[in-house]
């Protein structure tokens, strides 16, 4: 059973995507649902059998078919790719209890949703580069569609300009996928990263060129400025679950492919010289770009999507660094940012679903309304500050301690700068949920029930924060294998 | 890079602060039952993580656990500011919020530094490594604490949070944070630069702007709990001046006072406290006549502001006096310390004019004396007064020097402090029938002469604040919603990036 639990948990849920379908023949009442809580938890299982040896710092390697590595596709599962598939199961996880209890969500977006969640899944387990290619291709194809899954023409418009701006860095990676493969006759990663320095050596220039065409297209994927421009848009048009799911681990997909690809493929020959401090700085306008444009907005989901941005520009910060505290920073955050900013995006739903109002300065007084959201939105942005006594505050101390190692004072008052500005905008949100007038109901508008599932998972990220941030050891031991993978 | 909790043994400086919290803040607790009188359950479990801030900053082993509970206490604040829900409350909780964050930045940075340096965030470690490095490593790191420190205190310049958030709590909140919670700030610079052995004069200065400063705007003000707020940057500066002084006298000195203004500037805005509980107003021009209809009010609120100006033998003058023997040898400074206190009576003797004296207008008709749960307080409070000022030598043996482990004596009862009380006594009034005669501080007085905007530290900071926020929304307008131009960017990425790894990176 171990043997094949690689492979089990991409495929479990892909297979229960199709399976979802078929319950419309069964006399289950809601057996979409059941479906994809099952086959969810049923692939947590399968990931944490493997626990063991990743823990104690085994690399296990799966060869589909029986195929050797060359010509056949071979999953990996070490330290990295556990702590991000453990990442995606977890969320996923509660992405699905959200989604529970709101009843217009039918087969069709559970089967789209855990398509999706394979999707991320595959691209975090394979060795195989073309391999990856597909499996971003099926993630990214299901969550075009998720967020248009309320047809909404602002929605469609979002989603088609997510359709470009994706598409066209899947271009641009097919054509680095390409021009590798004609290069060292291989697709798997381990034999590429095994010819770089040895093609470095005789032609810089094709490196710099793969180099560059990865970059853009992860870039475009992780929201590096000036390649953001699909996140404000889709993260606030899409429905709240799949904001989750964009905000939470479509972005976070984005940075593990850059961990995975250039430090595997580039470590030795292009990082030593510098390439890493270029997404060093592009971090660091991505930091500032956010953070101003999160204080500009007036929609609170576009302002949780430009509060994405300025997150992911410390995280670019701090693994461009490329020391051992800058990847435990990152990843750190990435743990961090995931659980908060999907959390948060709950609390937005359910706040913009009982109210109807998308702006922020129309949520007045929303604490006496719902008290308990408001004090899980209060407990998730000050995380996401870096307040303790929750989980942001460590890992934006790591990443300050990380800068402050390097010696680089520029660099660190622009994160000081990144930290004041989150709390401002955050903030100016919490005031006027706080403030003593009521908001005013559009007279036509009815708000949707908001059931017990929605509550749940939304309290289960906050107090995750909490949790996370009185016992980081916990993360932590997850953490150091992750980074013993990219710093041998 | 492992964190742990770690607590106790504290020593004396830490049992100092932990027993004035814990013997001060149950009035706090008491005196809000009446006074808070909706949503009760909110107010004290925010009021209860506050305390929980407080005493871990105080019992904190390390600089690290100092910084997180001041970040909680920060944050527990920040919500008993903004408890009244008023329009002006939200601007001023926004204007504490972001500059103690800004404070604890500082305060993360040193620690870090520190941290870096030593190899531990442990002050008892630091205090042993410290001597192994030189004043011009440990200097910025200290300098950085301390400013991180002086934002949490509100001295001068960095005080422009402080006239706005305190008036505008709930009056036992402000009591709070005027008594106890920008007194963490002394604790924490008192704590880092005697461990570090980094103390410098430059104190002095800002502990003087900050008197000078803080009583001058005082006597201008006309709203009752603003003008406390003012007394509050004022009186923090004669600690600071303490603390700059650095003798065994200075230090002990600044110590005491930290207890002191804690005792009288609690007292102080529970009186005000209650007397917007009788009256609902807080405007000095809608007040007067108050004495007779809360007698007891006006008492206590004549023991604080005797204590306050530093007279014999309440509480203040005894710190005050050990403040002025360690500055001896300074005129200058001793004729800041006597101008400061002068003004101080000035400024509550216009209080006690325009509050309680003259006619009660009509509109205040219904005022009557506290409910027995908000008079209790405020009596143990001037009776604490009283007995620390007559039992001051006792006091400084027993508990002040102590805390500092040095063995501090000082002889309070000779013929100067009468001399200075009525020097005092005499100044103050002096510059109260000249202010009043001049119109510097009438009624009127914010009309009659506002600052110009240059000058105060509040508009700029204001107006950079706000010139920061068009900034951003006009880069948010400038932002291109068009997808050809996105699509226009990724090729220019592309490109600059291959320009870069081609050409740059050689």
């Amino acid at each position: 059973m171990t043997f094949h639990a690689p492979i089990l948990v991409i495929v479990v849920p892909l297979l229960s995507a199709f399976l979802t379908h078929l319950t419309k023949y069964t006399r289950l009442k809601r057996g979409a649902e059941i479906v994809a809580l099952t086959s969810m938890i049923v692939s947590l299982f399968f990931l944490l059998s493997m626990s063991g040896p990743v823990f104690s710092g085994e690399v296990l390697n799966y060869d589909l078919g029986g195929w050797p590595p060359p010509a056949g596709i071979s999953l990996t599962v070490d330290g990295l790719s556990f702590f991000f598939s453990l990442l995606a199961v977890g969320v996923g996880l509660l992405i699905i209890v959200y989604s529970l209890g709101i009843y217009v969500y039918a087969r069709r977006y559970y089967s789209l949703l855990l398509i999706a969640l394979s999707g991320i899944l595959g691209i975090v387990l394979t060795r195989d580069i073309f391999n990856m290619y597909v499996f971003f291709e099926i993630l990214a194809v299901a969550s075009y569609i998720l967020v248009t899954y309320k047809h909404k023409t602002r929605a469609i418009k979002a989603s088609f300009k997510y359709l470009i701006m994706s598409e066209s860095a899947w271009v641009l990676f097919l054509l680095a996928v390409a021009v590798l493969y004609g290069l060292t006759g291989s697709l798997n990663m381990d034999d590429i990263a095994a010819q770089t320095p040895i093609i470095y050596q005789t032609n810089p220039q094709v490196i710099y060129l793969v180099f560059a065409l990865m970059m853009i297209a992860f870039g475009i994927k992780c929201g590096m400025f000036p390649l953001h421009t699909w996140i404000p848009e889709a993260h606030s048009q899409a429905p709240t679950p799949v904001s989750g799911l964009l905000s939470g681990l479509i972005l976070k997909v984005g940075l593990y492919a850059m961990l995975r690809v250039f430090f595997l493929f580039f470590g030795a020959p292009l990082f030593l010289r510098g390439a890493g401090s270029i997404i060093v700085y592009l971090g660091l306008i991505t930091l500032i770009v956010g953070a101003c444009l999160a204080l500009a907005q007036e929609e609170l989901k576009k302002l949780l999507a430009f509060s994405s941005i300025n997150q992911i520009g410390f995280i670019l910060i701090a693994i461009g660094l490329g020391t051992r505290l800058g990847f435990e920073g990152g990843l750190f955050h990435i743990f961090n940012h995931a659980l908060i900013k999907t959390g948060l995006f709950f609390c937005a739903g359910i706040i913009i679903s009982q109210t109807g109002f998308w702006k922020i300065g129309q949520m007045k007084g929303v604490w006496r309304k719902m008290p308990g959201l408001t004090a899980a939105f209060c407990v998730l942005s000050l995380a996401v500050i870096g307040i303790p006594p929750f989980n942001g505050f460590f890992s934006k101390m790591f990443i300050v301690e990380a800068v402050l190692l390097e010696q680089n004072y520029f660099l660190l008052f622009f994160v000081f700068f990144g930290i004041i500005m989150t709390a401002a905008y955050f903030f100016r949100v919490i005031q006027t949920f706080f403030a003593q007038e009521d908001f005013k109901q559009k007279p036509d508008f009815v708000p949707q029930p908001v059931g017990p599932f929605e509550h749940l998972s939304t309290y289960v990220f906050a107090a995750f924060c909490l949790l996370v941030g009185l016992f980081p050891g916990m993360v932590l031991s997850l953490i150091h294998p992750a980074v013993k993978v990219l710093l041998p | 890079m492992m964190y742990t909790l770690p607590f106790f043994p504290p020593d004396s400086l830490s049992l100092f602060m932990l027993v004035m919290i814990c013997l001060l803040f149950p009035l706090v607790f008491v005196y809000s039952l009446p006074y808070v009188r909706r949503s009760f359950f909110r107010y004290y479990s925010v009021l209860l993580l506050t305390l929980v801030g407080m005493l871990g900053t105080v019992l904190a082993k390390d600089l690290l656990s100092f910084y997180v509970f001041l970040e909680i206490m920060t944050v527990g604040v920040y919500f008993l500011i903004i408890d009244n829900k008023k329009k002006e409350s939200f601007p001023a909780g926004f204007k504490y919020i972001l500059m103690m964050f800004t404070g604890g930045v500082f305060i993360l940075l040193a620690a870090l530094m520190l941290y870096n340096l030593t190899g531990t965030f442990e002050l008892a470690a630091m205090a042993r490594e410290a001597p192994f490095y030189s004043r011009t490593v440990l200097m910025p790191i200290s300098t950085l604490f301390v400013i991180g420190c002086l934002i949490q205190i509100g001295a001068v310049p960095f005080h422009i949070w402080l006239p706005d958030a305190h008036p505008i709590a709930p009056s036992p909140v402000s009591a709070l944070l005027s008594g106890l919670a920008i007194k963490i700030g002394a604790y924490g610079i008192i704590r880092l630069i005697f461990t570090l052995q980094t103390w410098d004069s430059t104190l002095i200065i800002i502990g003087v702007s900050s008197m000078l400063f803080g009583v001058a705007l005082a006597l201008r003000q006309t709203d009752i709990k603003r003008l406390l707020a003012y007394h509050s940057i004022s009186q923090m500066g004669y600690v600071l001046l303490g603390i700059g002084a650095g003798t065994g006298l200075g230090i002990g000195g600044a110590l005491f006072h930290v207890l002191n203004h804690a005792i009288f500037k609690m007292l102080l805005f529970l009186c005000m406290g209650a007397v917007i509980y009788a009256t609902g107003e807080r405007e000095l021009n809608r007040l007067g006549g108050l004495g007779r209809r809360m007698p007891l009010t006006l008492a206590v609120f004549g023991v604080a502001a005797l204590a306050i100006s530093g007279m014999p033998p309440l509480n203040g003058f005894a710190s005050k006096a050990l403040l002025s023997a360690a500055i001896s040898g300074n005129l200058w400074l001793k004729l800041a310390v006597i101008l400061t206190a002068a003004g101080t009576f000035a400024s509550f003797f216009k209080l006690y004019r325009y509050a309680f004296w003259g006619e009660l207008p009509e509109k205040l008709g219904g005022a009557r004396e506290v409910p027995l749960l908000m008079s209790m307080p405020m009596l143990v409070l001037a009776a604490a007064c009283l007995a620390a000022g007559l039992f001051s030598s006792q006091l400084l043996r027993g508990l002040v020097a102590p805390a500092l482990g040095s063995k501090l004596t000082f002889d309070f009862w000779n013929i100067n402090v009468l001399i200075e009380a009525v020097l005092i006594l005499g100044l103050g009034a002096g510059i109260y029938a000249f202010g009043m005669k001049a119109g510097f501080f009438g009624l009127r007085a914010e009309k009659a002469g506002a600052c110009p905007v240059y000058l105060s530290l509040d508009r700029l900071c204001c107006g950079a604040a706000s010139l920061l926020e068009k900034g951003c929304s006009a880069f948010g307008e400038m932002h291109s919603r068009s997808m050809n131009i996105h699509l226009f960017w990724v090729i220019l990425a592309l490109t600059g990036l291959l320009i870069i790894l081609n050409f740059l990176m050689v």
